[in-house]
Order: C-alpha cells, then sequence, then structure tokens
C-alpha cells in the first residue's frame, strides 16, 4: 500500500512541477468553451434545411432550393426534376452561380448547341429548349443531372446531349448546362 | 401564347426569331411556315446558329453564301445532300419547306427571277445522293468557283451580307 501512495505523491509531484494550475484550468476552459460553440461553425446545413419538396440541387451539400413560386413556370432550377431539364445531361448553371438561361459568371456560353422539346406541366404546353453550354472555367461539379428525353444517337449531332458543346466556344472546358426556352413547340 | 410570353419576360436569354431578316419580298412557296421554321431549330439552328451565321467548330455561315449556291445546278444540289440536310429526320415535304424557309429568311438579295424554289420531288431525289464524306471538300469546290472565293467563309463567319447588317438587325 505504502509503495502505491509512494508512487502516486511522485507522479503528481512530477506532474505539478512540469504544469502550473493555470494551464489546466486554461485547457480545461477552452475544452468547455470549443464544446459549446462546435455546432455553430460555418457548416454546410442547407442540404439538411428542410425540403420544399423539390430538394434544391438534388441535396447537393450547399445548395439551397429555389423554387421559382411562379405557376407558369413552376418547379425548381436547382432540381434536376425541374420540368426544362427533361433532356439535359451535366451541371445545373442554377447551382453553379447562373441560371437556367444564364452563364455564372467568368464563363461563355456555347454558341452551338442541341435542342429538344420539354412538356410544361404549368400551361401543359410543349417548348423547345435549348441546351446551351458553358464554357471556359473547369467543371462546376454541383448538381449533375443527366435526363434523356429526345436525347437521340451520336448520328444525330443535333439532337445529342453527349456531345461537349463547348467545342464551339473560344475555350472547350466545359463549367454547366444551361435550359433555355427559345419557343413554342406548337407547330409540330 | 399568353403563357409564352408571361414566360419569356422573365427568361433574357430567349433568342429573337431571325424570321423577316431578308431586305426583300419573297414568293417561296412555304406550304407551313410556322412549322418549316420550327423544324429550323429542332434541327440546324443548334449548329449553324440563330443568324445561320455558322459557328467555328460546329458547322459552316450560310449567310452570305447561299446566295451563290443557289445559282449553280451544283450548288443547288449541295444544299439538299450535305448529311445535316439528308439525313434530317424530316419527310421531303418538311424538308423542301424547310429549304425554302431558309432561303426566305436568310438570303442577302432576291433570287434570281427565273429561280425556281425546292419541291418535295427534287428534295427527295437528291438527299438520296447524300454527300456521305464529300460536303466539306464539295462546299470548298464551290466556294472557289464563286466570288466568295476571296473570303474565309469556310472557317469564319464573313459579315455575310454585303450591305453589313443594316437589314439584318436582329
Amino acid at each position: 500500500m505504502k509503495a502505491i501512495d509512494r508512487s502516486t505523491e511522485w507522479l503528481a509531484r512530477s506532474f505539478a512541477k512540469r504544469t502550473s494550475r493555470r494551464s489546466l484550468l486554461g485547457l480545461l476552459g477552452g475544452a468547455l468553451v470549443g464544446q459549446t460553440a462546435a455546432p455553430l461553425l460555418p457548416v454546410a446545413r442547407a442540404a439538411g434545411a428542410p425540403s420544399n419538396g423539390e430538394g434544391g440541387g438534388n441535396g447537393y451539400p450547399g445548395v439551397t432550393p429555389r423554387p421559382t413560386g411562379d405557376a407558369n413556370d413552376p418547379g425548381d432550377p436547382t432540381s434536376c426534376d425541374y420540368w426544362r431539364h427533361c433532356g439535359i445531361d451535366g451541371f445545373l448553371c442554377a447551382c453553379c452561380g447562373g441560371s437556367p438561361s444564364t452563364c455564372p459568371p467568368g464563363t461563355e456560353m456555347s454558341p452551338i448547341t442541341w435542342v429538344g422539346t420539354c412538356l410544361n406541366p404549368g400551361d401543359g404546353r410543349h417548348y423547345i429548349i435549348s441546351y446551351n453550354d458553358c464554357c471556359g472555367v473547369n467543371s462546376c461539379g454541383r448538381c449533375l443531372c443527366n435526363r434523356n428525353e429526345d436525347d437521340k444517337p451520336m448520328v444525330r449531332p443535333q439532337a445529342n446531349n453527349d456531345i461537349n458543346w463547348c467545342l464551339g466556344a473560344s475555350s472547350t472546358v466545359y463549367n454547366c448546362s444551361t435550359a433555355i426556352i427559345v419557343g413554342v413547340d406548337e407547330a409540330g | 401564347m399568353f403563357a409564352f410570353a408571361a414566360l419569356a419576360a422573365g427568361f433574357a436569354a430567349i433568342e429573337a426569331s431571325p424570321r423577316a431578316a431578308t431586305a426583300f419580298e419573297t414568293n417561296a412557296p412555304i406550304v407551313n411556315p410556322a412549322r418549316a421554321e420550327r423544324n429550323w431549330i429542332m434541327n440546324c439552328r443548334g449548329c449553324h446558329g440563330v443568324h445561320a451565321e455558322g459557328s467555328p467548330g460546329g458547322a459552316p455561315p450560310m449567310r452570305g453564301v447561299i446566295d451563290e449556291f443557289i445559282r449553280t445546278d451544283q450548288g443547288r444540289a449541295y444544299l439538299s445532300r450535305v448529311p445535316g440536310v439528308a439525313n434530317a429526320p424530316l419527310s421531303d415535304d418538311d424538308l423542301s419547306d424547310v429549304l425554302n424557309w431558309m432561303l426566305s429568311t436568310f438570303l442577302c438579295e432576291a433570287p434570281p427571277t427565273d429561280f425556281k424554289y425546292f419541291d418535295a420531288s427534287e428534295v427527295g431525289a437528291l438527299r438520296r445522293d447524300i454527300l456521305i464524306t464529300g460536303a466539306a471538300s464539295a462546299r470548298s469546290a464551290l466556294l472557289a468557283s464563286t466570288a466568295l472565293n476571296a473570303t474565309p467563309a469556310d472557317t469564319a463567319w464573313s459579315g455575310a451580307c454585303d450591305d453589313a447588317d443594316s437589314n439584318h438587325d436582329h
């Protein structure tokens, strides 16, 4: 028993010689505050936000749902399920700093593209959609969406969504894809 | 159309239609102009551009070039034999309508008075003689035989119509 007492006393004294009470208190205080403040760190919790049923960015972390709120243009452009994306194959520009109709800043819209049609559930009509790619900046990497309505094999390049349409831009580096309305498909 | 107008108001990137681009009246026999324009958008415009100006890496320009092509039999045939036209998923009737719509929309000048627009039987025969591999060389040969020889029309849009774009403000 004495041996245990002695060794414990030796350990306590040697520890006390090497450390101060102040540093121990500081260590304990830091742990206490750190534990409390950890949930306040700016982690990406947008993906965990309550869904409105559309699922912004297909649940991609950091992409907040952005429903249009327009009955004639229903849905969320950051969602793969958005009606205009019925034939898209790529990263949605709405998740990359752009919109379904505009490229993100710093990118260039491809002058050539493929064209398809999508049914707008807001009015039950088919619209002609031009899927211009945005080019010149490395792949956005958010909200990958691959739907293939109207997509045709490569032998019909004007209706193929696997082509990198940035080949018509000054840079062939692909960033994201738009879905621009160019007309109503009433005469088809 | 109201719904489309409402959508258009919110989407700034919608391109204007090139309709009424020509500075002259045409009597092109287009059976269904709306359908012809739709078929142009769906099958041609993506590569040739909104105003048929062409694009490096895409498809060559039409404006400023087809004026010359329609003046010769070879050029006229070429317009129906290029793969994009001959292989288009359109009937002969629809295809001749698209070709005539293109002429009525993208020609810089009125065609010769004795010019005969396309019809389905002519287009149907020509498209069966498709230029599978020789389209580029055929185009170069046609351009070399015209006044366009001096312009690099095969590789870049040279400005198309000589009267600049004052008549093509779109």
